[in-house]
């Protein structure tokens, strides 16, 4: 329990609290984590820790379990040198994340400070992901609940703060989780929707054997978009699924928004140069395949939503659309898509 | 995070941060890429996270205005312009064209009522002829045809009269006054203009051998002109005719039409002038020879029908200014000369008298009753044969031919809106006729 804390107030009983609190002052002794001491002084010197009431202990525990996370920012099974240690935790955005720590651990100065910077930003984000305010006061609300730690785990208080790792900002971070919140109670509320409103699927009608040609033509199809890499499978995907536009696809992947035009112009007749080729080697002539191309989409068994993409699930703005058609933030429509 | 997401299992808030921050190490952001590519949900979650795009600048100075936005303000501004430019010129235009009406149109008579047939020869010259001219003032300049119209018009050109002699064609007369150097022109003896239609033929080569006066036919130069007027005013002071004498034989010949309603076709007009006296007695010359005084003054008024034709087509506004130059400032409509006096007949009705070709004018005092709307010259009561020959249309006979011109004489005639006729010797003392 902290001393600072007055009547009425909710206190974290987290053991890592009292842990800190008996840690603190044994500074001097070498750090559990395996780091060195220099260098925990630095680290905690450098996010201001101090101020946060957060110990030399508990920052270089959180620094310890956030590197055997991601294994220091190494791929695979490679073994970190100390240097890449001590780069990987110079690199990690250090007050932010001390902020998270100290508020996952209940320090009051951490809860002041935390809401005196992100509370306004994380509503007005929450505003703007809902598209409501209502919903986003809502949402903002349940957020900060969660991150008080209010939800118990194993008996114990957690906060999903202990999961920020400080490799991105801590308001990107409450964006993202305030994202995945919204997309949660979509989840939720979809599955309540009433049975009347449910509009049972008619039953399969006999497949009428497609023509030769067209069956060509979706075998063709199937195997150019398997062999797509992933980039051009998230762009195919961000623009012509997700409907998302060139500037959030540029954003999103940090380029100019005339690259993501550009790359999506070659990459439209790279497939058709692909397809075709495909067509070619499947018997057809040049000119059946030709012809193939210019068939009608909707004679074509295909679906691309699949084949583009692993999972099964509607995009997450299809099933807003679907769900709540007037609610729904997608974006504008995007320019159609190229003619492949 | 060292392995590629496994089915099911997506990337945790953090990650999709660093995503999207951008500082996911390079196989974890080809992990997260790879898993973004695959699943609708977190390429949602990744572009709901995303940052509200920066505002672009409002400055001014980064707006583009399309091209040609000014134009779009200068256009209708240049096409009222336009408009304006040319209702300036067609306002101008028509005002120059109201302009370059003849103000004289204002003294035109108006088109007379259809031309009375052909009366019998029995018909008192008296008869009250249509000679009033109504005051022009009242007739709209714009609506009064001009002279050549009139003259072309069925109604403005009257049937050829045949006076028996010759296939001669009527002349036409008009009331309308002359300048005086035209009546100087004329020898003196006309003070009304002779205004022939343009489309008449002028009298033959019987009535003026020596100088043919026929448009059609071979004019003669200046100096036969010159020599024949030389030739006929010395065969004139060879036979010692006083000119008087002979000025006043003219109207002898013109009050043998004076019968015919005094009217020449359509013009409605008084008929009353020496030149067309001058033209019956040069007829009349020609048949005697040619040795008579009288065709002296026939063949003077023939060699000056030149000038006075040319007069007819003169503008209005040479008539306008041949106008006598009353004492009360009002126009002439209706003028009569004879070979002394001359009298003008202003639009108040006001007759005035000039005793030396128009120069001075004195007021006549009024002695008749009613308002005078017309003033001509009339042959006297002592009407010779010969004269009535004529009026009848009709072959003169061979015995009056030769003394029928020195004794004709002429007097005024005042028509009042009454239609009440005044006579007077001299224009000066009228009487109830």
């Amino acid at each position: 329990m902290d001393a600072a804390s007055q009547p009425g107030e909710l206190t974290l009983p987290l053991p890592s609290a009292e842990q800190a609190l008996s840690t603190a002052d044994d500074q001097a002794e070498p750090a559990t984590s395996g780091f060195p001491a220099a260098l925990i002084q630095e680290l905690w010197l450098s996010a201001d820790a101090g101020s946060l009431a957060l110990t030399h202990e508990e920052f270089a525990t959180a620094l310890a379990a956030i590197g055997a996370r991601y294994n220091f920012a190494l791929p695979g099974d490679t073994h970190s040198t100390p240097a890449q240690q001590a780069a990987f935790c110079r690199a990690l955005r250090l007050p932010e994340l001390a902020l998270a720590q100290a508020c996952a651990l209940g320090r009051d100065l951490a809860w002041q400070r935390f809401l005196n910077q992100y509370r306004a930003p994380l509503t007005q984000a929450a505003i703007a992901i809902t598209g409501s305010a209502t919903l986003g006061h809502d949402l903002a609300d349940s957020l900060y609940a969660e991150l008080f730690g209010l939800s118990e785990r194993a008996g114990r208080r957690t906060s999903p703060l202990s999961s920020y790792s400080g490799r991105g900002s801590l308001l990107g971070w409450l964006r993202t989780t305030l994202a995945q919140r919204h997309i949660d109670h979509h989840r939720r509320t979809r599955r309540e929707t009433p049975l009347d409103d449910l509009d049972a699927p008619a039953p399969a009608a006999a497949l009428a054997p497609l023509p030769t040609e067209l069956t060509h033509l979706s075998q063709a199809v199937s195997r150019t978009l398997a062999t797509l890499s992933p980039d051009d499978r998230f762009l195919l995907a961000s623009y012509f699924l997700d409907r998302q536009t060139l500037l959030q696809i540029s954003r999103l992947l940090h380029v100019h928004e005339a690259t993501v035009s550009r790359k999506l112009k070659r990459l439209t007749a790279d497939l058709r140069k692909q397809v075709l080729r495909n067509l070619h080697s499947s018997g057809l002539s040049k000119r059946a395949a030709e012809e193939a191309l210019g068939a009608d989409p909707r004679d074509l068994e295909i679906n691309l939503r699949k084949l583009l993409q692993t999972s099964q699930t509607l995009a997450f703005s299809d099933q807003t659309t679907r769900a709540h058609p007037a609610t729904s933030h997608q974006p504008a429509a995007n320019p159609p898509p190229p003619t492949t | 995070m060292t392995t590629p997401f496994q089915p099911g299992q997506h990337p945790d808030a953090d990650q999709l941060n660093a995503f999207a921050e951008h500082t996911l190490p390079l196989h974890e952001q080809h992990a997260t890429l790879a898993h973004l590519a695959t699943c609708p949900d977190c390429r949602a979650i990744v572009y709901l996270a995303q940052p509200p795009a920066p505002e672009p600048h409002s400055h001014p100075a980064h707006t583009r205005t399309p091209l040609f936005a000014r134009w779009m303000l200068a256009f209708p501004a240049a096409a009222a312009l336009v408009c304006l430019i040319l209702l300036t010129i067609h306002v101008r235009n028509r005002g120059s064209n109201q302009i370059a009406v003849p103000p004289t149109a204002h003294i035109e008579t108006p088109p007379p009522p259809p031309a009375a047939p052909p009366e019998p020869a029995a018909q008192p010259a008296s008869a009250p002829a249509p000679v009033r001219t109504p005051p022009a003032a009242t007739v709209p300049a714009s609506r009064t045809p001009p002279p050549a119209a009139v003259a072309a018009s069925p109604r403005g050109t009257p049937p050829p009269v045949s006076f028996g002699y010759a296939s001669a064609p009527k002349p036409e007369f008009a009331t309308t006054p002359i300048s005086p150097e035209k009546k100087t022109g004329l020898g003196g003896m006309s003070g009304a203009s002779y205004v022939p239609p343009p489309a008449l033929s002028p009298p033959p080569a019987a009535a003026s051998p020596a100088v043919p006066v026929s448009p059609t036919t071979p004019q003669p130069s200046l100096a036969d002109r010159a020599e024949a007027r030389r030739e006929l005013r010395s065969a004139a002071t060879q036979y010692d005719m006083p000119r008087a004498q002979t000025q006043k034989a003219a109207p002898a010949g013109s009050a043998t039409n004076n019968g015919n309603s005094g009217i020449y076709g359509g013009t409605g007009q008084t008929n009353l002038n020496e030149n067309y006296a001058a033209g019956v007695s040069a007829s009349n010359a020609a048949l005697q020879g040619g040795s008579s005084p009288v065709a002296t003054t026939a063949a003077d008024a023939a060699v000056d029908q030149d000038p006075a034709s040319a007069r007819t087509t003169a503008s209005p506004q040479a008539k306008a200014k041949a106008l006598p130059a009353l004492p009360s400032n009002l126009s002439a409509v209706s003028v009569a000369t004879s070979s002394q006096h001359q009298l003008a007949l202003d639009t108040a009705g006001a007759l005035f008298r000039s005793d030396d070709a128009g120069v001075t004018w004195q007021a006549v005092p009024v002695q008749w009753t009613g308002h005078a709307v017309s003033v001509a010259l009339v042959p006297s009561p002592n009407l010779h044969p010969f004269a009535k020959s004529i009026n009848g249309l009709t072959n003169p006979p061979a015995a009056a031919k030769s003394a029928a011109a020195p004794t004709a004489r002429a007097t005024f005639q005042l028509t009042t809106d009454a239609g009440d006729l005044w006579i007077s010797p001299d224009g000066q003392t009228w009487n109830r006729k």
